[in-house]
């Protein structure tokens, strides 16, 4: 079942692999637009490929040491996660990269809660941090708080931060997002303006999970990654919420 | 809730007729509006006292009929007991929250309890559980003060039962197994529902009831003992 925040969350994928310097690329661009025929590819300076499918809510990034993914909302990764593992294998196989530097999967999701940013706030500490009384002789009144956590998680490294944000700081922070303006098909599209407008409309819990791996990531693994990636993800949003909201995780 | 399109006045005017008085600042000016109604102040913190100005002749108002200044002064406690720089009053899921939250803490205290429970002083032991609850009620009770609907009404009404249990000798009963075991599953529903109903302050009530407690104080606290002259309720 399609969780609340679904369409509040952006997902991101890369698979770094050492830079190739000479003519793979454009080999592997041809390769990937005659297979999954997107509907306008970009060439950047710098040789960024962007393929792009409208209505769709995904990008295709390609560059000379990455091959990403990134798209606005959750769903679009549950429905096309093979898809999405076909062409990064494809993509690899035209870049005959043998190797990963590094794999990773990052969602950014922004979860509406019924509530004001300082409630939000004040329910970080009890289920997150020392209560609020600890703070007192560090911070007087402590409010918005923000935390960064690293570490490993299921085999994975995994870099989380949580914060509550009011639509201000989700606004700014969403259009500080890399590649947003891309989603639009057009100057007067409106795709990335009405997503933001979105998720950005009440007060929210955010949730910024990013799981990757480093250091001779066998290609083979890319597949098993994805799904395990984003099962992780999704319960690691799951059992934030679950926490800020002193609710049984599931 | 605040009537931004209700003349000031008017409100003023209506609240005294009808005996109900608040006085409010909002947003640096003076309203007012009946105690039924929820608040708003734009200082969380904010604890003043307000002179305020009734722009009315007195003489119209029915309770000043033979009041003869043009101005009555009356002075209003403000009290804000909201979130940091929040305005108005506590969202229904925070406060559920907040009470799932409480009531796993408490739930642990009347956990830990099993470990005291052949002690001489396990009256002293029950007092960490019972401060938790008559906490937790305060904040529940004070949260929703001036709500027009009380959404932890039903879970506030539970924890006056289980702070009743406590009461009187009723704390002795905690040393049984059975006891905790059935307030412990109470507290569970607290501790993770997102809503408690009035069903299930009755079923609580009845396993109270069941398990020997006293959820409802019949009897003067003091077993109806005359006290000593001087000594505090």
């Amino acid at each position: 079942m399609p969780a609340s925040y679904d369409d509040h969350t952006l997902t991101f994928f890369a698979a770094d692999f050492p830079p190739d310097f000479g003519d793979r690329l454009p080999i592997c661009a041809s390769s990937l637009n005659r297979t999954y025929k997107p509907d306008d590819v970009n060439f950047r300076p710098g040789s960024n490929y962007v393929f792009k499918w409208w209505g769709k809510r995904k990008l295709l990034l390609l560059t000379n040491k990455r091959l990403g993914f990134q798209t606005l909302g959750l769903n679009t990764w549950r429905q096309e996660l093979e898809t999405f593992a076909r062409i990064v294998s494809d993509g690899l196989r035209a870049l005959e990269a043998s190797k990963l530097t590094r794999i990773g999967f990052k969602v950014v999701a922004l979860v509406h809660q019924s509530m004001t940013h300082a409630e939000l706030g004040d329910l970080f500490f009890g289920p997150f941090l020392a209560p609020l009384e600890n703070w007192q002789s560090l911070v007087s009144s402590p409010a918005d708080p923000l935390i960064q956590m690293n570490g490993e998680h299921l085999g994975m490294k995994v870099q989380l931060v949580l914060s509550s944000m009011n639509p201000e700081q989700a606004s700014l922070s969403l259009h500080g997002m890399p590649n947003l303006d891309a989603f639009n098909k057009n100057a007067s599209d409106t795709v990335t303006h009405r997503f933001i407008e979105k998720a950005a409309a009440v007060p929210s819990f955010l949730v910024d999970v990013d799981l990757f791996r480093e250091n001779d990531v066998p290609i083979e693994d890319v597949s098993g990654f994805l799904q395990t990636s984003l099962k992780t993800a999704e319960s690691v949003v799951d059992a934030s919420l679950a926490r800020l909201l002193s609710k049984a995780s599931k | 809730m605040i009537r931004p399109n209700t003349d000031t006045a008017d409100l003023e005017k209506r609240s005294f007729v009808e005996g109900y008085y608040r006085g409010m600042i909002v947003a640096g000016r003076l309203s007012s509006t009946r105690s039924s109604s929820t608040y708003e102040v734009p200082d969380p913190e904010a604890q003043a006292e307000v002179s305020l100005s009734i722009a009315q002749p007195l003489e119209a108002l029915p309770l000043f009929p033979h009041h003869n200044s043009p101005q009555l002064r009356a002075k209003t406690k403000i009290v804000a007991r909201s979130v940091g720089s929040q305005v108005g009053p506590p969202s229904p899921s925070y406060l559920a929250a907040k009470r799932r939250e409480q009531s796993a803490k408490i739930m642990e205290s009347v956990n830990r309890l099993a470990s005291k429970a052949n002690d001489r002083a396990f009256h002293i032991w029950t007092q960490e559980p019972l401060q938790q609850i008559k906490r937790l009620i305060h904040f529940l009770d004070q949260a929703e003060e001036f709500t027009e609907v009380e959404h932890e009404g039903n879970a506030c009404e539970i924890l006056r039962q289980l702070r009743d249990s406590f009461l009187r000798e009723g704390w002795e009963r905690f040393r049984s197994k059975s006891v905790r075991d059935t307030v412990v599953v109470l507290l569970k529903k607290l501790a993770s529902e997102d809503a408690i109903s009035a069903k299930d302050a009755d079923h609580s009530m009845d396993a109270l009831l069941d398990a020997g407690l006293e959820p409802v104080l019949t009897k003067p606290l003091h077993g109806g003992r005359k006290r000593n002259p001087g000594s505090k309720a």
